[in-house]
This record gives structure tokens, C-alpha cells and sequence, in this order.
């Protein structure tokens, strides 16, 4: 053997070395030190932690950590303390599924609250009923997620309640013909069919749809045919950062809107990719909920994270306190958990009473208006 | 007939970025003779490092646009040193590969530094109204990147006709060997191919990061239409570059427009290999057995 | 063993297929392909279309794709013979991304990001392929099978002269060997084995749309796959798959911090790559040092 030939066979052999060892270590070792002391109640969480999408992730989780702080300082969940195992997914839905498959079977969590993204609930809904874990899902809308599991539950009003809303306000509005904008994703696409069908139920014309990809910065083309229509109004079916940039792109075309959008359109970078281009904008959200118990909710994450919430860190609060209630109340398993949400009637959630109904959608969907004024939105009475 | 002329505009005001980023595919593939694949990338790391000295620093805007450039050029001559010199004798794939690699890094630094969501630079425009040209708007932001690419063209033709540099970046492109005989030291020059080419590109990434938008990934595609811009019109034929970058800008938005806007990046794609497989040396190239 | 690892071990056979294809383009014939994921696209989204669509068998869906997959790496092969490995390389990444735009805009035949449910599971003599039970088994077969003829068609005197074109295209060709026929032949082989892997992921996850994992950053990690484990070497390339898709899932386990995990890993990911290529481009196992 020439030095060079031993020299790749340590290389090769170490390599291997290595790796069997990482690998022997996941499957053996790996169990948590059981403490003497309380054991904390643990519920999993996927959610878009990195990605293009991330700061939902980050809504949801300041969310989520608002809620955990409550439920812990008044004595956690019978005296032990909540503990959410939080999962990336960065917006992929295979990284979704591996990551619902690891907090399923390595951490054994009954639970999950939250997989993030309609595409990602989708597919990850199947393999929780299978499993009999249960997911509560607090923000992701997609009519398809209706019913697709007796372990699936959402508190987020299901996108066909939302594309009505949509189309009864732009009726109202005095529109008759209308031009669409829509992001082409699981969501978008979804809400393009219920606005359309909506909005042409009650005696309207869609006279242009223009679709676009999350990544595009050059919407001028869509907007140049959209301006050409010459419709009532527009119909803005993009994420938050599209948004923004959209409007800007608009304003430099001449095009005035109206603008009528979606609950995305409550996220922050609206403002701070569109700038002034955004004021007049009009969107709809759920119910934000009303009371002292939403009020000290707002303060609370004013003061921690200086800024108001949005819908999604609302929602997540409440998906949060319904997983604790419910573990509270049945106990700590997947039956149990299963058993209190498919009931759910009545809940006091900060973002309104939250009954669910057969299909573990909520069963009556509010939603209030909303216009862009000076850099922020503001209720539209 | 309106809609035709904003399309128009719309097509050269892009054309116009796909041209500022061609023009250093094209340099450098005359020098090197390999594709810079991480080129556009330093129009990324530019518009985030203005965009770090303006909203982060506080820094006045000519001040952050000559930090923007000259890290710009910065990483160029870095990138060249670290991953394309070791590979110069290797298959031509080889650099390919390790630009690749260079472009994931930058992609994701920018990410994990400033986030994935997009960022703008205010360079003042965005409050003018638009010029508005009979029945279509040429934007503000837009003019901006066409006066500029404009500037930058005649700054770049005398740079290479008339400066002593210029013609040496000719002579190595022409020859290598025949230059290092007649003392060009053509490694030097290689290294300053790429600081102006990254220089170059880096005002377009300031153009991209104020009239459209700032994000990590802003170079994947920018590049890409760039490269295809060269294939189409000959790389090895800066001005050929160059014109067929804006065509390429306009064909894409016309065939949105009046196809289908879904497919709007497809187009270019499309080009490409449509290009390959009937014209390899591009409409302006010189006829080469094998590109 | 729990679902976790059985998912890891499965993913990890799937990527394994793919890099085995990928080496017969890349490893076998030299051609540089970052569009490999279009073959896969192909597979997944013939096998979901006839099975949920057409009610067609597995089997059918699965030769469909594959049939499909040969003709578009027959169509790549052609321009690999006038363009050199650099236009090579993004021509490719062209047709790829053409395949998955289509894949996403074309709603009409493959519902877009609204992705096609109900994929039935595969059965292999009436016994359903189940995730835990079946499936590893069936994947890892799939992966040491397609090994083993690949293997055989290295040692081949085809496959030897496949080598030769591939080292040295203009003196094989002055011994007589056309090129076309070699190049095309790696391109079929390798388009139809990634459509298979596709229409295993099809059956596997039982829903695909088109952001499952059909764009230009899976073709890339395919890509590294072949690159770091060594083009052209069997073993290599399936240890390259098995690092780059397991370890990521196997240091979640461990619990990395979450928010800087995905770039970071990104980042050791490109610095890889170039390393590999500056200081050693025959990959962890490959044998082979590129032609100069």
C-alpha cells in the first residue's frame, strides 16, 4: 500500500467511524434525564422558524410565549409547568412531515399546536390521525383542511368564510367589476377561487386575474394589465412583503386601487416595503376580540415586544390556552385532548367565543374591516 | 397602443439591470474564460451593505453608495482569489461548481444577518411622480436606473478604448499568453477584471435594492437573465451583451403581458436553451466549432 | 424504532436512489446536470395523475413517468454534444426550472401549489407498503438493486466505453466510439431512474404539490450529493446522500438552536462544496480525479 492509498483508508474509516456513531447515538441515547422533580407537560409546535416566511413563525411564537408565561405563573397545568418543543419547518413541507414524525414518536407529545402552512397541514394531517396525535392548528385557513381528520382542528375561520366577507364588502363597496392579484401558493390559490365564485354569486365580474410567484419584485406587468381593465377595484391576494411592494409599484403606474385584501395583509412588512404607497389600504381580519382579557393581552405584548399583535400571534395565544384547558380537563393524552376540542363550545378566547364544529372548523367566522391610515390600520367603522 | 409602451418601459427599465450585470459576466469571461456563477450575488451583498449604512449607520446616501461599491469590488477580488484562481488550470466545471458554492454562502449570510424579508433603499425618488409618456408612466425610480445604466455604458466604453487598464483588460481578453509577453501581468489584471466588474455590479444591485427590492436571494434570478442576456447576444461580445440584456428585459415583459405573466420567468429560461441548441455563440458571437 | 428514524431512513433511501442517477449523468457520462429534479418531478406527478386521476395501477404510473423522464433526457442529450460542460451545466438548470413552472403554473394538470392528494399506497403482492413495516425495506431494495446494475453496466464493455468517452471524447471517438449513443444512453438511465424515485415519494407521502420538493435547491443537493461523495463511485454517492439528508434530521434530535440552524447549515453546505472542489474533487470515495 502507497501512503496515499493508507491515508484515504483512515479517511474512509473515520468517516464511517463518525457517522455510525451519530447515528447509533440518535437511536440509543438520546432519552431525556428524567428529573425527580415535576415533569413538565410538553406539546409540540411546527412552525416557519427560518425561511422566506419566517416572521410568521415569529408571531406565532411570541404568541405562544405570552401564553406560556400566564399558564406557568398560575401554577402551570395542575402544578407542572407547560413546556412547548418548538420544530422548524422553513416553509418545506418534507422538513414538516419529518418534523411532525419526530415530535410524534421521539417526544411522544399528544399534541401539536400548530403546523404552519397549508401546504404543510395538509400533509402532515394524515399522518397525526394515523397516529392519533392530535393537531390544533391556529392560523392556517385553506377550505381543504375541513374536516380532513378527526385528529385536525383549527381556530382560524376557514378561507370560504373569508373569500364571502371579501366579496359581500367589495359588493357593497359599489364594485361590479373587479380585478384580481393573487400570490400562487396553496393559500392564494384558494382564496382566488372563493373570492371568484363569491363575488360572482352576487352579480359581479372578475374582468382580470393576474397571479404571481412569492419571489417575483416585479409585479409592474400584472398591474400594467390590471390598470388596463379598468375595473372598480382589486382584489390583493399576496402576502404581506409582496404587498407593499405591490402598492409601491402601483402608485408608480397610476394605478389607484381600491385594494381590498386578506388577513395576510395585517403583517407589519405591508408598511415596510410599501411605505406611504399603502395608506387607504382596505383588509379584513377575524374578530380581534374585544374585553379586558384581549386589552391586558395587547399591553402585555406592546410592552414586551413593542409592537401590536397581529392576528396570528392572537390566534396562537388562544390555540395555546385551548391545548392547556384541554389537557386541564381530560388529562394528558391524545384521547382526552381529542375528546375536549371536538365539544368545544363557547370558549372565551381572547380572539373571540371559539366553538368548533364537526368538521373542527370554528363554527361561526367574524371579521371586522380595516384601512391603512398614516402607517397603521385601524378599524373601519 | 398604451399598454404596448408600458410594457416597453417597463422592459427597459429591467433590461437595463440585466444589462449592468451582463457586463461582468462578459468581462469576465473574456479574461478567464469560465462563467462568474456567484457574480450576481455581489449585487445582493452591495444593496445590503448600503442598505446596513444607511438604516443601520445612519450614513448619508453617497456615502453608503461608495461603500456599497467599493465592497462590492472588495469581494470580487476576494471571490476571484478564493474561488476561481485555485480552479484556473481545472475543467471548466470545476469553478462552476465553487461559485456555486460562494453563491450559497453569501445567499445565506445575508439571511442570517438581515433576515429573509425584503429591504429598500430610499435614494429619494419614490415621492416623484412618474413622467408620464402618452398614455403610459415611466416611474421615477425607473428613469433613475436607465440615466444611470446610460452613464455607466459611456464610462465603460472610454474606460476600455482610451485607458491604459481598459486596453490591457482587452489584451488579456484577446490573448492571454501574447499579453504576459508584452508585460501585462495578466493575473494583476484578472483581479482588476473583477474589482470593476463587481463595482459595476454593485450600482445595479443599489438600482434594484431602490426601485424594486432587497432580498437575499435577489441575485438567483437577476444572474440568471444576465447570463442568459450573454448567451443570447455572444459572451464573449460586451456590447452584444449588452444589447441583447435589454431585449431580453423587453421580450419578458411583452410576452407577460400579452402570454401569460405566470409564466414570466420561464421565458428567459426558455430563451436559453432555445438559444443553445440552434445558436450556441449567440447573434453576435464569432462562429466557434464548440462554445 | 420509531417513526422518526423509519422516516429518516426512508427519506434517505429515496435520496440515495436519486444520487445513484445522478452519477450515471454526471459520474458516468461527464455531463453536469442541476436540473435532475425535473426527472424527479416527472415520476412523482405521472404516478399521482394516473393513480388518482385515471385510477390506472401503480405499476402503469410509474412506466408512464418513466417513459416520459427518457424522452426529456433524450431531448438534454442532444445539446451535450455541441456545448461544453460550463453552458452544459446551465442549460440544464434552464430545463428544470422550465419543468417546475410548469409543474406549478400548469393547474390544470397538476393543480399547481394545490397538489394532488390520495396517492394509494403500493402494494407488493396484495401486502400494503406501509411507511413502518414495508416501505424501508422496499426503498433500500430499490437502492441496493439499482446499485448492483449500475454497478454491472460500469464493468460492462459499454459501460467501459462510456468511461472512455467520457475521459477523452475526442480520442474515443478516433477509436470508432460515437458519443451520442453513450451520452444519450446515461441521460435515458439516469431520467428514468430519478422518475422512479419520484413516483416511490409519490406513493410515500400520498400528496405532492409543486413545492415538495421539485425546484432548482433539490437538484442542487443532488448535485452535492454526487460532488462530496464522489462522482463516478457508487458507494460514494450513496454515503454523500445518506450524510446530506440524514444528518440534518439526525441534529434535530439533538436539538440545535432553531433560528440561525437552517442558514447556518447552509452556509457549512457552500463552504463544503468549495472545499471539496479546491482541495479535493474526487468527493470522500471517489476514485476519480477529473480530467485536466
Amino acid at each position: 500500500m502507497n501512503p496515499t492509498m493508507r491515508s484515504l483508508h483512515d479517511r474512509r474509516a473515520a468517516l464511517l467511524l463518525l457517522f455510525s456513531t451519530i447515528s447509533l447515538a440518535s437511536l440509543f441515547g438520546c432519552s431525556r434525564v428524567t428529573s425527580p422533580t415535576v415533569e413538565p407537560v410538553r406539546v409540540g409546535s411546527v412552525l416557519f422558524l427560518t425561511g422566506p416566511a419566517a416572521s410568521y413563525g415569529e408571531m406565532q411564537k411570541t404568541g405562544f410565549e405570552i401564553a406560556l408565561e400566564e399558564i406557568n405563573a398560575s401554577g402551570g397545568i395542575n402544578g407542572c409547568p407547560i413546556e412547548v418543543i418548538y420544530e422548524d419547518s422553513a416553509d418545506n413541507e418534507q422538513q414538516a412531515v419529518a418534523a411532525v414524525k419526530k415530535l410524534i414518536a421521539h417526544d411522544k407529545v399528544p399534541i401539536i399546536v400548530e403546523v404552519t402552512g397549508s401546504g404543510e397541514s395538509v400533509a402532515a394531517a394524515p399522518i397525526a390521525g394515523e397516529n392519533k396525535t392530535v393537531i390544533l392548528s391556529a392560523i392556517d385557513s385553506t377550505e381543504k383542511l375541513s374536516g380532513i381528520s378527526p385528529y385536525f382542528f383549527r381556530i382560524m375561520p376557514s378561507d370560504a368564510y373569508q373569500g364571502r366577507f371579501l366579496a359581500e364588502w367589495a359588493w357593497k363597496l359599489g364594485w361590479k367589476r373587479a380585478a384580481m392579484l393573487y400570490v400562487n401558493n396553496e393559500w392564494g390559490v384558494g382564496m382566488r377561487e372563493s373570492v371568484s365564485k363569491n363575488f360572482q354569486n352576487k352579480g359581479g365580474n372578475i374582468v382580470q386575474v393576474e397571479g404571481s410567484s412569492e419571489k417575483d419584485i416585479d409585479l409592474r406587468t400584472q398591474l400594467t394589465k390590471i390598470k388596463a381593465a379598468r375595473a372598480d377595484g382589486v382584489f390583493l391576494l399576496l402576502y404581506p412583503q409582496a404587498a407593499g411592494r405591490c402598492l409601491k409599484q402601483a402608485k408608480q403606474l397610476d394605478l389607484a386601487g381600491p385594494f381590498l385584501g386578506g388577513d395576510a395583509l395585517s403583517g407589519e412588512e405591508v408598511v415596510a416595503t410599501g411605505g406611504p404607497a399603502v395608506e387607504g389600504l382596505m383588509f379584513c381580519q377575524p374578530s380581534q376580540g374585544e374585553g379586558p382579557a384581549f386589552d391586558a393581552f395587547r399591553i402585555k405584548y406592546q410592552k414586551k415586544y413593542g409592537r401590536a399583535p397581529s392576528v396570528y400571534s392572537i390566534k396562537s395565544y388562544d390555540a395555546l390556552k385551548i391545548a392547556a384547558d384541554a389537557i386541564r380537563t381530560n388529562g394528558y393524552s391524545a384521547e382526552g385532548i381529542r375528546r375536549y376540542l371536538a365539544s368545544l363550545r363557547g370558549y372565551p378566547g381572547i380572539s373571540g367565543v371559539i366553538t368548533l364544529d364537526k368538521n373542527g372548523d370554528i363554527a361561526d367566522a367574524k371579521f371586522e374591516k380595516f384601512v391603512y391610515r398614516k402607517g397603521t390600520y385601524e378599524l373601519l367603522r | 397602443m398604451d399598454l404596448f409602451l408600458q410594457f416597453l418601459i417597463n422592459g427597459l427599465a429591467i433590461g437595463a439591470v440585466y444589462a449592468i450585470v451582463a457586463v461582468g459576466y462578459s468581462l469576465i469571461y473574456g479574461v478567464l474564460q469560465c462563467i462568474a456563477f456567484s457574480h450576481a450575488d455581489t449585487c445582493m451583498v452591495s444593496g445590503y451593505v448600503a442598505y446596513a449604512a444607511m438604516a443601520l449607520l445612519g450614513l448619508p446616501l453617497p456615502v453608503a453608495v461608495l461603500m456599497a461599491i467599493s465592497a462590492g469590488a472588495l469581494l470580487g477580488v476576494i471571490v476571484e482569489r478564493v474561488a476561481y484562481r485555485p480552479l484556473r488550470h481545472a475543467p471548466r466545471i470545476m469553478p462552476l461548481i465553487s461559485a456555486l458554492g460562494v453563491s450559497i454562502i453569501l445567499q445565506n449570510a445575508a439571511a442570517l444577518l438581515f433576515g429573509p424579508q425584503s429591504r429598500n433603499i430610499d435614494i429619494g425618488v419614490s415621492s416623484l411622480r412618474g413622467i408620464a409618456i402618452s398614455g403610459a408612466v415611466l416611474p421615477a425610480a425607473e428613469a433613475v436606473i436607465l440615466i444611470t445604466a446610460l452613464i455607466l455604458g459611456i464610462g465603460l466604453y472610454f474606460f476600455l478604448k482610451s485607458t491604459r487598464i481598459g486596453l490591457a483588460i482587452r489584451a488579456v481578453a484577446c490573448d492571454a499568453e501574447a499579453a504576459e509577453v508584452l508585460g501585462i501581468p495578466s493575473q494583476a489584471i484578472v483581479s482588476i477584471t473583477f474589482a470593476v466588474s463587481s463595482a459595476v455590479a454593485a450600482v445595479g444591485g443599489l438600482l434594484v435594492a431602490s426601485a424594486y427590492d432587497l432580498f437575499p436571494t435577489m441575485g438567483v434570478l437577476l444572474g440568471f437573465k444576465a447570463f442568459t442576456a450573454c448567451v443570447l447576444g455572444g459572451i464573449r461580445s460586451l456590447y452584444g451583451s449588452i444589447v441583447a440584456a435589454v431585449c431580453l428585459g423587453v421580450v419578458e415583459n411583452l410576452a407577460a403581458g400579452y402570454l401569460s405573466s405566470e409564466y414570466k420567468d420561464a421565458y428567459a429560461f426558455a430563451i436559453l436553451v432555445g438559444v443553445l441548441a440552434v445558436r450556441p455563440q449567440g447573434l453576435f458571437g464569432a462562429s466557434d466549432r464548440r462554445i | 424504532m420509531d417513526l422518526h428514524t423509519v422516516e429518516m431512513i426512508n427519506s434517505a433511501g429515496i435520496w440515495a436512489i436519486l444520487a445513484l442517477s445522478l452519477n450515471v449523468i454526471v459520474g458516468y457520462a461527464g455531463i453536469a446536470s442541476i436540473g435532475h429534479a425535473a426527472f424527479y418531478a416527472i415520476g412523482a406527478y405521472s404516478s399521482a395523475i394516473m393513480c388518482v386521476r385515471l385510477g390506472a395501477p401503480p405499476w402503469l404510473g410509474m412506466a408512464v413517468g418513466c417513459v416520459l423522464a427518457a424522452g426529456l433526457g433524450a431531448l438534454i442529450s442532444i445539446p451535450s454534444l455541441r456545448l461544453r460542460d460550463d453552458y452544459l451545466m446551465l442549460t440544464t438548470l434552464g430545463f428544470g426550472e422550465i419543468v417546475y413552472l410548469t409543474c406549478r403554473n400548469w393547474e390544470s394538470l397538476t393543480n399547481g401549489p394545490r397538489g394532488i392528494g390520495g396517492i394509494p399506497t403500493l402494494r407488493v403482492l396484495s401486502v400494503p407498503v406501509t411507511e413502518m413495516g414495508l416501505m424501508p425495506w422496499l426503498i433500500w431494495g430499490c437502492v441496493f438493486t439499482l446499485a448492483g446494475l449500475l454497478w454491472a453496466l460500469e464493468h460492462s464493455p459499454f459501460g467501459r466505453q462510456m468511461m472512455a468517452v467520457r475521459d477523452n471524447e475526442i480520442a474515443a471517438m478516433s477509436l470508432g466510439v460515437r458519443p451520442i449513443l453513450y451520452k444519450l444512453t446515461a441521460m435515458v438511465v439516469g431520467a428514468m431512474a430519478a422518475s422512479f424515485a419520484g413516483s416511490l415519494l409519490a406513493h410515500k407521502l400520498s400528496f405532492i404539490d409543486s413545492e415538495a420538493g421539485f425546484g432548482l435547491s433539490t437538484s442542487v443537493m443532488v448535485f452535492a450529493m454526487v460532488i462530496l461523495g464522489g462522482r463516478g463511485s457508487i458507494m460514494g454517492v450513496v454515503a454523500g446522500a445518506i450524510l446530506l439528508s440524514a444528518v440534518p434530521e439526525v441534529l434535530r434530535r439533538f436539538g440545535l438552536p432553531l433560528a440561525t440552524a437552517a442558514p447556518l447549515r447552509q452556509i457549512i453546505f457552500g463552504i463544503l462544496l468549495v472545499a471539496i472542489v479546491v482541495f479535493r474533487p474526487q468527493g470522500l470515495f471517489g476514485k476519480l480525479k477529473f480530467r485536466e
